[in-house]
């Protein structure tokens, strides 16, 4: 890895980075500020997830009953469907467009002529790039973190923290795993379109075989194919209950198309 | 050792040639034009020899080291201006010509400012404020400031204002001053035969001839255009090492090979009532001379 074009890279993105930033931190904080107001309809909103569960499984996984034993809302289950379902697929759409531009964006734009014009090896390039991902995604969960901090502190709470917490460890190796096959189709197109068609679409597909698992009985097999069927926010959050395997699909993803990616971007041509 | 020593360099582009069979020598301290009209392969070297794209077959070498092998050495040693320059837009000419020169051991930010100096540009603007001229001198700057042993340049006149372009070639003669050795490929052939000391002429992705600047200039061609006071019989013009290329009524166009200076005594002989010498372009000058020779 080069610092010098990885402190570019970090300097590049932080308008992205600071825009997230905020809009993380401001919406924990209001979805904290609405689980007071939810505990008063809470059998409402238990019953509505048990009717719609197929459909929260999507996004949060198993997460059971919302209630606690005392019939009160989980501050974790809530979260776990309102907040930490949506943060993973928001993030996975920010990794769609940073990576699939990380190459070839500068192959189109013809910066990257110049750049291996310089004493610098094609997979310090790749990787000094792409390391600000990580980096960033670690900066936003940690804006949201503090978002739902903050928020806890408006309505005097500090319950489940922990599991929230530890919910962003999946949450941030899924994007990760999709920012690593968007690097690798950003290395194989050398387009910025196609890259970011084929990335998105890839995602796409991915979430819709999700979808498929949890509604059509028959087909919840599928679900093992999508990276999405391996992220369950509900279980982590109100359970500690962490899916090493998913962690391990994701880790495995990432290390596997990063160096797949290095690997394809070596060899070939970098064309005028 | 020859700075640079192409071997049998050949790129196929699926099935489309860009370059075949590539012989060249390029010695220690001298300026080498690499001139051809626009496809003639000239780029497609050039990215060989950065290692931006890699050959079908045969082999390349810089300072003796394979330039695919060794190219982060090489190009630790090597200035190169790609001949489509793009920049990043949102940094300033200092900010980009900083992680550029952050990218090399040996920067020196004396020798940036001399240069940016030297060229008349303002470094602290932005580059998407700059014109085309501009950027290109960002270009030449990084290309050019950390020193390099060799220089290689992809048409590094493009966009330049003619008082530029004469400061350029003086830095390219103060270059070769110090022992640097300048790849220069163009397809302009006055800026080749006023810097070059030697000229590879490519067409069609074949090395047709490497000559020295001397001999390119005796055998060139060069086109003239007569108007004369009145029709003349062809015999008139019937003058020894003219071609003549078409007559319409009045106005005559001859095609001279050599130096042009033995001829106008024999053309004062003729009811000349004007003479247009156009620019030499590098296909009337030498692509009509080389055609159906070695090139085919």
């Amino acid at each position: 890895m080069n610092r010098h074009l990885f402190a570019f890279g970090l300097r590049s993105s932080r308008g992205g980075l600071i825009a997230w930033c905020i809009f993380f931190i401001l919406y924990g904080i209001l979805m904290v500020y609405l689980f007071n107001p939810m505990q008063d309809i809470a059998d409402t909103i238990a019953e509505y997830a048990d009717k719609f569960g197929a459909m929260f499984e999507i996004f949060a996984g198993n997460i059971g009953s919302l209630l606690n034993a005392d019939g009160t809302l989980s501050l974790g289950k809530w979260l776990s469907l309102e907040y930490l379902s949506m943060w993973p697929m928001m993030m996975a759409v920010y990794a769609v467009f940073f990576s699939a531009n990380i190459v070839a964006r500068e192959a189109d734009r013809g910066t990257l002529d110049m750049l291996l014009s310089q004493p610098v090896r094609r997979a310090q390039v790749v990787m000094s790039k792409f390391a600000v991902f990580p980096l960033l995604l670690i900066a936003v969960a940690a804006a949201s973190i503090l978002g739902i901090v903050i928020g806890m502190g408006i309505i005097g709470t500090t319950s489940d923290i922990a599991g929230i917490c530890l919910v962003f460890l999946p949450a941030m190796l899924l994007p990760l795993a999709v920012a690593s096959y968007s690097l690798l189709l950003s290395c194989i197109f050398l387009d910025p379109r196609k890259a970011l068609m084929a990335a998105g679409s890839l995602t796409g597909l991915f979430f819709l075989l999700n979808i498929l698992s949890k509604t059509v009985g028959s087909l919840d097999w599928i679900g093992y194919l999508s990276i999405f069927h391996y992220y369950a926010p509900g279980e982590i959050a109100a359970e500690f209950n962490i899916d090493w395997l998913g962690i391990g699909v994701y880790a495995a993803i990432t290390a596997v198309c990063t160096a797949a990616s290095i690997y394809v971007f070596q060899r070939r041509d970098i064309a005028a | 050792m020859h700075i640079i020593d192409t071997s049998e360099l050949t790129k196929y582009y699926g099935k489309v040639r860009g370059i075949e069979n590539l012989n060249l020598k390029i010695v220690k301290g001298e300026i080498f034009g690499f001139l051809g009209p626009n496809g003639a392969g000239k780029t497609t070297t050039i990215r060989i020899l950065v290692d931006l794209i890699r050959p079908t077959r045969g082999s390349a070498r810089i300072f003796g080291l394979d330039v695919q092998k060794h190219s982060v050495d090489i190009r630790k040693r090597i200035g190169n201006l790609p001949g489509d320059v793009s920049l990043y837009e949102h940094l300033t000419g200092n900010d980009f010509l900083n992680l550029m020169s952050s990218l090399h051991s040996n920067h020196s930010e004396k020798r940036k400012r001399a240069l940016a100096r030297r060229l008349d540009l303002d470094l602290s603007r932005r580059i998407k404020t700059y014109s085309k001229g501009m950027k290109q001198k960002v270009a030449i700057i990084q290309a050019m400031m950390n020193d390099p042993e060799l220089l290689i340049l992809d048409e590094p006149t493009s966009g330049l204002d003619p008082l530029v372009q004469r400061e350029f070639y003086n830095l390219l003669k103060h270059e070769q001053s110090r022992g640097k050795t300048i790849f220069f490929s163009s397809h302009i052939l006055p800026e080749v035969e006023r810097v070059c000391d030697r000229v590879g002429l490519l067409r069609k992705g074949i090395l047709v001839d490497v000559e020295s600047i001397d001999n390119l200039k005796s055998k060139r061609v060069r086109k003239l255009e007569l108007t004369l006071k009145e029709e003349v019989p062809q015999e008139r013009l019937a003058i020894p090492g003219v071609e003549i290329s078409r007559i319409d009524g009045k106005r005559v166009e001859i095609l001279v090979h050599g130096h042009i200076g033995d001829l106008m005594p024999k053309l004062a002989a003729l009811p000349l009532e004007d003479v247009i010498l156009p620019e030499a372009t590098l296909e009337d000058t030498f692509m009509k001379f080389y055609s159906g020779g070695k090139a085919e």
